[in-house]
């Protein structure tokens, strides 16, 4: 008898030695918070977290909770990251178990300093590239303004030497008495160089279009009227769309409904503009719009950058838009 | 008389071609305009014959895609495009989109009207290659066409990821590829190589 309990004892005490030299953490523990079984490990963590060993497993996930550290992306099976005083990053993890009908919990603690310490150099890592990737864009789209900048840089020099080309003609033609053809010549030429630098004059900087002026100068060119209610958007990426909606509005009512006249309207609606652009077709119209691929195209655009597109039917077509208002990029 | 459109965003561009078809007896300018997107609509009426489309146009709107609707909605008009840019795809889409002649603004043999002449007589003789430029230590017609659409990926800002999914490649196969182009121009960094082929307007990916 005596025997048999010393090698229960003896069992009983290698398992705890297999259990403590373990260098995870094991912990098993009531419902209520009882500890059933505590590894050296754990109870390491514990009076690092707690000052104490594990008197109650609610309190010690509660302490290692507290001390959470931002999860790693790729452990979605919810392990809580903890840094302890000496250091060292565990991950801790609570699932139920049934043993013998009893329902207790069991924590598991892993070290994984290591690991974390690559995972945060990583992401680090990760920012600083996207960083960069961000200054290339912005340079990419620097380098093609300064290139739009100097083309009309070159254009003015071109004209600085047609203007001097053009003086040393006169000097000659005064100078020799030229026939008045050769005559008339040098002085279209100068009229026409005139003309040139008073262009020159005004392109400055690279011109930015005035679209609503172009777009009516082709609607009268295919006999139609545009107007417009409402202020027209100020950022010029929402304008652009605007006036993308208008073309296509545009085509449609004088192809398909002889419209002579197309009304934008345009109201400031929180973060959108609300545009409605209708004519005064009078040619029967489907009761619905088939989206071709004008109109596609047109909604594959505007739902890109954030806004939205709809066909109304209601006697004649009216095209509905919503566009982002965006951050002011005018001039 | 053959009525002519002009789609040019440079005003001083603009104003030579409207004056130099003037002067020629057999051309009518009928309107000239910056944006492309809206030549798309002149051209509805007003019996246009000749567009004179500039790729680059007011607003980012490209006058290949402009060129490609025009012809594809009236055949009869006859579409010159005109650059100063010796983008190596311009050429390609151009012949794609149907178009009649290409005029490269500053290197071209011909003058505008000559250019025009042709056209209209429908014997323009298309240009075989786009000007070479010198990136660096390469010229632009050494590259392959498959390091050119890495080096257009890359200029729109595009990681190695991004391009292989886009050209159906591996991530080695770009590296290799910009590893090349980087040997061939002198290159040390694939930024400097896409500052330079963007400056020198080599790749303009917008259009």
């Amino acid at each position: 008898m005596k025997t048999k309990r010393y090698h229960h004892y003896k069992d009983a005490a290698l398992i705890r030695h297999a259990i403590d030299s373990c260098p995870d953490g094991i912990l098993v523990a009531a419902m209520d918070g009882r500890p059933i079984l505590a590894n050296q490990a754990i109870n390491e963590i514990s009076l690092q977290l707690t000052g104490s060993t594990v008197m109650n497993a609610q309190e010690f996930w509660n302490q290692v909770e507290e001390h959470a550290l931002q999860p790693f992306a790729d452990t979605a099976e919810g392990g809580v990251l903890a840094c302890l005083v000496d250091g060292r990053v565990w991950q801790f993890t609570r699932r139920s178990l049934t043993i013998h009908q009893t329902e207790v919990y069991q924590y598991d603690a892993a070290e994984v300093t290591e690991l974390y310490r690559y995972q945060k150099e990583l992401r680090a890592s990760n920012a600083r590239t996207q960083r960069l990737h961000e200054r290339q864009r912005d340079l990419m789209k620097e380098i093609v303004q300064n290139n739009l900048e100097k083309e009309a840089l070159q254009a003015k020099m071109h004209i600085h030497d047609e203007i001097g080309q053009a003086l040393i003609l006169t000097r000659n033609a005064l100078e020799t008495k030229e026939s008045p053809m050769e005559m008339d010549n040098l002085y279209s030429m100068w009229e026409n160089l005139i003309r040139d630098m008073e262009n020159a004059a005004v392109s400055k900087n690279v011109k930015v279009s005035d679209p609503e002026e172009e777009l009516k100068q082709v609607a009268a060119m295919i006999g139609c009227r545009v107007r417009f209610s409402g202020r027209q958007p100020r950022e010029r990426k929402a304008l652009l769309l605007l006036y993308a909606g208008i073309r296509e509005a545009l085509t449609n009512a004088v192809r398909h409904a002889g419209a002579d006249e197309l009304l934008v309207e345009i109201k400031e609606s929180g973060s959108f503009y609300e545009v409605s652009i209708g004519s005064n077709g009078t040619r029967p119209v489907e009761s619905t719009v088939r989206e071709g691929r004008g109109l596609g195209g047109l909604r594959k655009r505007i739902e890109s950058e954030g806004g939205e597109m709809n066909v109304r039917v209601s006697g004649s077509v009216v095209l509905e838009l919503k566009i982002p208002r965006g951050e002011n990029t005018e001039g | 008389m053959v009525n002519v459109l002009i789609v040019e965003d440079s005003r001083v561009s603009r104003e030579s071609f409207e004056r130099q078809l003037s002067a020629a007896e057999n051309y009518f300018v009928a309107a000239t305009l910056e944006n492309a997107a809206n030549a798309v609509i002149a051209c509805m009426r007003n019996n246009i014959d000749l567009v004179l489309m500039d790729i680059c146009t007011a607003d980012d709107e490209s006058g290949l895609v402009a060129a490609a609707k025009i012809k594809a909605q009236h055949p009869k008009i006859r579409v010159i495009m005109m650059t100063s840019m010796p983008e190596v795809s311009f050429l390609r889409k151009a012949k794609e989109s149907g178009c009649d002649g290409f005029w490269y603004k500053e290197e071209s043999q011909l003058s505008l009207v000559e250019a025009c002449d042709l056209v209209m007589a429908g014997e323009f003789p298309w240009p075989k290659e786009t000007p070479p430029v010198m990136i660096r230590l390469a010229r632009s017609d050494e590259f392959t066409d498959r390091e050119l659409d890495v080096i257009r990926e890359l200029a729109l800002g595009r990681r190695y990821e991004e391009i292989a999914a886009s050209l159906y490649v591996s991530t080695n196969t770009v590296k290799y590829h910009i590893k090349n182009v980087l040997q061939k121009t002198g290159f040390h960094s694939a930024i400097q190589l896409v500052a330079e082929v963007v400056e020198k307007r080599l790749v303009l990916p917008k259009y």
